[in-house]
């Protein structure tokens, strides 16, 4: 285990010190715990030149000053050295200075304690037994060794598998391959002809996902058939490099000490520019131009385009899609989409069983038909009319941007509705990270200005990579009594009124008085205690379900599809998420097949679970 | 080099960088991937033809 030193001095200097202890920790990777790093200052002088392209005398005064700054962690020593003398043709005694340190700081000799032995022990005890008793510790019987037999191994493992094919004619042109040669001939794009190749162990490496390639075939064959693996491999090495030598952005990669670097100042006017002028996420090719005042048709411009996305990621929030690099501050980000009625772990919440394996949206339609349609639609629950939010589902990932970086948290996009003139609202789309799914905020004001809950909404891509349209089919106008959250007083509760409806809607969606009139019966449930599903499950089973069991033991009655829906009223949902939590639940069991009927012990598990907050027949609503 | 000595990763990065350094542009991952991978036959077949 490593143990960092804490090095001292200016930042500069401490950040140097670190560098040179990083250094010598990959010179030692390979060495003992206690072993001594050592190098010669002429060469990390040589070294930090080059990384920190400055002079070799400007590179020796900042690593003498860093290493002076941490003396009890380098150890330095004057020495003589012999070198090469190119006029004298022999060599020459040169002054050096050997810098020595630990890995886990200074440099500490190891120190053989004798002061106690295991011998000294034995034979020397404190309190020694009787003579008598040294038969109990020491036996002059000679233990029997066991005997290993000798493991014989196959001649065809010992000398290789990979004995060319009888028949084969090394001679023709013919495309040969050993081993994968069906899948290499499937994928072998066409117009390239493969040279005659013969493969053997020599030529096979692997990557370290377990793959083996076979080095003989053509580039262009290995990287149709394991192009994804070797690219992730290889991004792996590139962020895993202690080093950073190769700098990684997206797709690009370049030589660090190739790629500029931004001084302060030029940050502060990033930071301006965004904030300030715009107010909105910024293109990088915008922040070039209007703010370090790079000519977008100079020859570096894609080089200079590259060093600000990579040098940017530490200090600005990358809020960019594939062909938009867009970037914003954190606290610019904070107001895109946001919502102060709930918290972010609490939607992750309710989306997780989208990357748990219960994301049926492309059951119906596949990834392949909605990417090569370019267009999906979304019926839209209460829940997501309400807070003004989208599950970030397959069947919506599939036609929506894609992150850029590895790890990306957050994207902004925009959605246009075409039918409202000139009306674009900014989304802040929250990317699955590990096993939390991911959503889309900032509806709000859209879904509950024009739309009702049970819409149908279409989600169509445009040229701009960073924008989606999104359309609904209009209706003639009607008015229905439909369910809303009254926020006007201290406790939220759910109410019916008066709505607008002007779009078609899936009516099974539509939470009217009459389908589910009875909800106003349920706790309300604030919105951090509705992760628990089956607390949920239990108490709309008591609202809604129909009394089938005895006093004694209630049991309760209704359709999966009813279920699902007021389900959908009070969080995001799947079917198949529900199906199996009901699966899941000790308390409920399949009451008829055909009909979809579930049936729900519910009355005492709601007691335990809640302590009550159920009133079935009584009346919670005092405006009712 | 035999294939079994081949650390994906570890050897040929010195070559890999100086590929990136000569193309003297930010290249693409994909790119980067298949120049690794000729630099690894390369040792591959060098070792193999001695």
């Amino acid at each position: 285990m490593t143990n960092l030193p804490t090095f001292a001095g200016s930042p500069g200097e401490r950040a140097l010190a670190e560098q040179i202890h990083e250094l010598l920790r990959q010179q030692g990777r390979f060495f003992s715990s206690d072993a001594p790093l050592r190098q010669h200052l002429s060469n990390l002088v040589t070294y930090f030149a080059k990384r920190l392209n400055v002079s070799l005398d400007a590179a020796e005064k900042q690593v003498s000053a860093a290493l002076h700054a941490n003396k009890a962690i380098f150890a330095l020593e004057a020495i003589k050295v012999e070198v090469d003398d190119i006029e004298s043709e022999g060599t020459v005694e040169r002054d050096e200075t050997l810098i020595t340190t630990g890995i886990n700081g200074a440099f500490q000799p190891f120190h053989v304690d004798t002061s106690h032995s295991l011998a000294a022990r034995l034979y020397e005890p404190e309190n020694p037994l009787p003579i008598d008793d040294m038969s109990v510790v020491i036996t002059t019987t000679r233990p029997i060794m066991p005997k290993i037999d000798p493991v014989y191994v196959s001649d065809y493992w010992l000398n290789g598998s990979s004995e060319p094919s009888e028949g084969s004619d090394e001679g023709s042109d013919d495309i040969e391959y050993i081993g994968d040669s069906e899948q290499a001939a499937a994928v072998m794009p066409a117009g390239i002809k493969s040279p005659s190749v013969r493969s053997s162990d020599a030529q096979r490496i692997n990557l370290p996902q377990g793959i083996s390639i076979d080095l003989a075939q053509p580039t262009a064959v290995i990287m149709a058939q394991h192009g994804d693996a070797i690219v992730s491999a290889l991004r792996g090495v590139i962020e895993k490099d202690s080093t950073k030598r190769i700098a990684i952005f997206g797709n690009q990669t370049a030589l660090e000490s190739d790629v500029r670097s931004f001084s302060k100042n030029d940050l502060r006017q990033i930071t301006e520019y965004i904030e300030n002028e715009m107010g909105v996420p910024v293109e990088d090719t915008d922040i070039l131009v209007n703010v370090l005042r790079v000519n977008r048709r100079a020859a570096d411009f894609e080089k200079q385009r590259f060093a600000l996305n990579f040098r940017m990621l530490k200090d600005l929030e990358f809020v960019g899609v594939a062909g938009a690099n867009l970037w914003a501050t954190r606290k610019l980000l904070d107001k895109v989409g946001a919502n102060k009625r709930f918290k972010s772990a609490d939607m992750a919440g309710f989306v997780n069983h989208l990357e748990e394996g219960f994301d049926d949206s492309t059951n119906v339609t596949s990834v392949e038909a909605i990417q090569a349609k370019g267009s999906v639609t979304h019926t839209l629950t209460f829940f997501e009319w309400e807070y003004g939010i989208l599950p970030l589902t397959d069947a919506l990932a599939a036609i929506l941007p894609s992150a850029v970086i590895n790890r990306q948290g957050a994207a902004v996009v925009q959605f246009e509705v075409p039918q409202l003139e000139s009306f674009s609202v900014s989304i802040n789309m929250r990317f699955p990270v590990g096993n939390r799914g991911g959503w889309l905020q900032g509806f709000e004001e859209f879904f509950r200005d024009v739309l009702v809950p049970g819409a149908i909404l279409t989600f169509k891509r445009t040229s701009k990579p960073n924008v989606v349209s999104v359309t609904y089919a209009e209706a003639d106008e009607r008015t229905e009594q439909l369910l809303f959250i009254d926020d006007s007083k201290k406790k939220s509760k759910f109410a019916f009124g008066e709505l607008h409806i002007n779009c078609e809607v899936d009516e099974e969606m539509l939470p009217t008085q009459l389908a589910v009139g009875r909800i106003r019966r349920i706790k309300f449930f604030e919105i951090a205690e509705r992760k628990n599903i089956n607390t949920l499950i239990d108490h709309i089973f008591m609202g809604f379900g129909e009394e089938v069991g005895t006093k004694q033991e209630p049991v309760y009655r209704m359709s999966f599809e009813q279920l699902f829906n007021v389900m959908s009223i009070y969080r995001s949902i799947t079917r198949s998420y529900l199906m199996h939590a009901l699966h899941e639940a000790e308390n409920c069991r399949v009451a008829n097949n055909a009909s979809g009927l579930w049936d729900c012990r519910a009355d005492e598990v709601v007691n335990e679970r809640s302590g009550g907050g159920f009133d079935r027949h009584g009346d919670d609503d005092d405006d009712e | 080099m035999d294939g079994k000595q081949i650390s994906f990763g570890s050897t040929g990065i010195e070559e890999l960088l100086e590929a990136l350094r000569e193309a003297g542009e930010p290249q693409d991952i994909a790119w980067l991937a298949e120049r690794y991978i000729e630099i690894l036959r390369t040792k591959a077949q060098t070792e193999e033809q001695e």
